[in-house]
């Protein structure tokens, strides 16, 4: 069976400034794949090209099986996509907005009920379903956005950094759900900065001037750090192991 | 109040602006067109009237008049060789006809030999379409000066036959483009605005990302604000036709018709433009290239001008 995302020297320039150079990577199913590093590593693009919305310059993209942007429409409804921006509409309610995302994926008003009353409820948002998304907070919000992106069950979630603004507590959950995701057979591709995160994923690519610098599961990175160094190194300092190793 | 301060934000608001090369070609690009378009439409004269003329005479006193009708400007004159229907030249585009009718010269004439008036005889005939009160006056004001031209004026009756808005008020021939124009605004700025903040708010990115098509989300717009346009238009009919009692030529249900097509048109338009702007400030500015045409061009509703007046460039 084919890795739900794969990707081989892609490249990705804007102007004179490359965004993405030269990107391996292979994202088995079932996995919790971060790609890891500081804003402006090219995190971003890599994912907007793997949800069809940015053209590659040079190289190969597959999700699923079938090459993108080519084969976008094969993909669309088996992807799950929650953009760095909330990306929801301020002017409809919690409830109004889950119905048009699910509508789009295809569902039908019974089921998106249905989902929608079990999502909420796990967002711990079922008490404002009536609310304006633009009267909700910040953390309010990205519960949402990331509640649009389950909703349709998707085998794929390409998630851009979905845990900015959580509180700690909800940070805890939104992780575990993810690995629950992952038991059910849900591949998930996520970015974020936050380092301690890296650790929660089955495997890690650290990025760094639209490369990966050097990927694999935290445990076999943090031993080959350990190799080094001795001790039990945190995944910050096993990315600053290899941010320094590469003359930084 | 620190002077430092405001020049800082002063300083700020330009840097902004600075950076974004679009809103820059834009705050330049408007103020001229709109500075053309409004100079063309408000400087000289109505000239180019389409008018059909009927010499039932044909003498050498008629001949001068109508020579000095064609030197005019403001006439654009075809003579007919044959009798027609003036009502019908006036349906099949001729704005004005004039008919010079047999025994016009002799009884011209004979008023002078005898000193008596025969009006019913040296009357020269005027069909006009008067919906247009400016272009009515200018055909007025032509043909009298074609009379006095040739020293002809004083005995010479105009009958005039008005074929249209024989009782038009400023309202009737004003309020059309004023319905024109709460159209465009509404349903032009408020497409232009919501599919611009689709891209500000960053729900475009998950929309592409579903299997939304770009063609459905655009006819998606033109049926919600679609909808709302007929709203719109039955009110603004509604209002026009029961309360300033609004001379309809017609049927008001095809008028309603025209109103939602035009409605649905700058829904279009709104939703092409939005495809420039990757702001909101951008949109507002790029709302003027909706307006300032509309202002100059009356057919297109504009209230100001009529088409006849331009100096432009353009075909007529």
């Amino acid at each position: 069976m084919e890795a739900p995302v794969e990707m081989r020297g892609v490249v990705k320039s804007f102007g004179p400034i490359r965004a993405v150079a030269g990107v391996d990577l292979a994202v088995g199913r079932g996995e919790i794949y971060g790609l890891v590093g500081p804003s402006g590593t090219g995190k971003t693009t890599l994912i907007r090209m793997i949800c069809g919305l940015l053209k590659r310059d040079a190289g190969e993209v597959r999700v699923l099986g079938h090459p993108i942007p080519e084969e976008k429409r094969k993909v669309e409804g088996r992807l799950g996509y929650m953009p760095q921006e909330r990306a929801l509409y301020r002017d409809l309610s919690v409830e109004e907005n889950l119905l048009f995302f699910g509508q789009l994926n295809g569902m039908k008003r019974d089921e998106i009920q249905k989902r929608a009353a079990e999502i909420l409820d796990f967002m711990r948002l079922a008490h404002l379903k009536g609310h304006l998304v633009g009267n909700l907070s910040g953390g309010k919000k990205q519960r949402l956005s990331l509640a649009c992106t389950l909703l349709h069950r998707p085998e794929l979630l390409v998630l851009d950094e979905p845990t900015v603004e959580l509180d700690p507590a909800l940070w805890q959950e939104f992780w575990e759900h993810f690995h629950e995701l992952k038991a059910r057979g849900h591949t998930i591709l996520l970015t974020t900065h936050y380092l301690e995160e890296a650790g929660r994923c089955t495997c890690v690519g650290f990025m760094r001037a639209g490369r990966i610098q050097v990927e694999g599961a935290p445990a076999e990175l943090q031993a080959r750090v350990a190799q080094v160094q001795g001790g039990t190194p945190s995944m910050e300092e096993v990315f600053l192991f290899f941010a320094r190793r590469e003359g930084r | 109040m620190s002077a430092a301060r405001v020049w800082v934000v002063a300083m700020r608001v330009l840097r902004q602006m600075r950076h974004d090369v679009r809103l820059i070609v834009i705050m330049l690009v408007v103020p001229s067109l709109a500075m053309i378009l409004f100079g063309f439409s408000f400087s000289g004269d109505i000239h180019g009237v389409k008018l059909a003329v009927i010499d039932e005479d044909r003498t050498d006193l008629t001949s001068e008049i109508i020579d000095s009708l064609k030197s005019d400007p403001t006439f654009q004159v075809t003579e007919l060789t044959r009798v027609q229907d003036p009502e019908r030249l006036l349906l099949s585009g001729y704005q004005a006809v004039v008919r010079f009718p047999e025994k016009f010269t002799s009884l011209y004439y004979a008023h002078f030999a005898m000193g008596v008036a025969t009006e019913a005889h040296e009357t020269l005939h005027l069909w006009l379409d008067e919906s247009d009160p400016q272009i009515a006056a200018a055909l007025r004001a032509g043909i009298a000066d074609a009379l006095m031209d040739e020293g002809k004026g004083g005995p010479v009756k105009v009958e005039e036959h008005p074929l249209y808005g024989v009782e038009v008020r400023f309202i009737d021939s004003f309020a059309p483009a004023i319905m024109g124009y709460v159209v465009t605004f509404i349903c032009s700025l408020l497409t232009l605005l919501s599919v611009v903040r689709e891209k500000v708010n960053g729900t475009f990115e998950r929309l592409w990302a579903s299997p939304l098509r770009r063609g459905e989300f655009i006819l998606g717009y033109v049926i919600a604000f679609g909808l709302v346009a007929l709203v719109q238009s039955a009110l603004i009919l509604g209002i026009g036709k029961l309360v300033f009692h609004l001379v309809i030529n017609g049927s008001v249900f095809w008028t309603l018709i025209c109103v939602i097509f035009f409605a649905v048109g700058n829904v279009g338009l709104g939703t092409l433009l939005s495809a420039l702007a990757q702001t909101e400030s951008q949109a507002i500015f790029m709302f003027p290239v909706v307006v300032f045409p509309r202002c100059s061009f009356r057919r297109c509703c504009g209230p100001f001008k009529p088409f006849q007046r331009y100096s432009g460039p353009w075909p007529t």
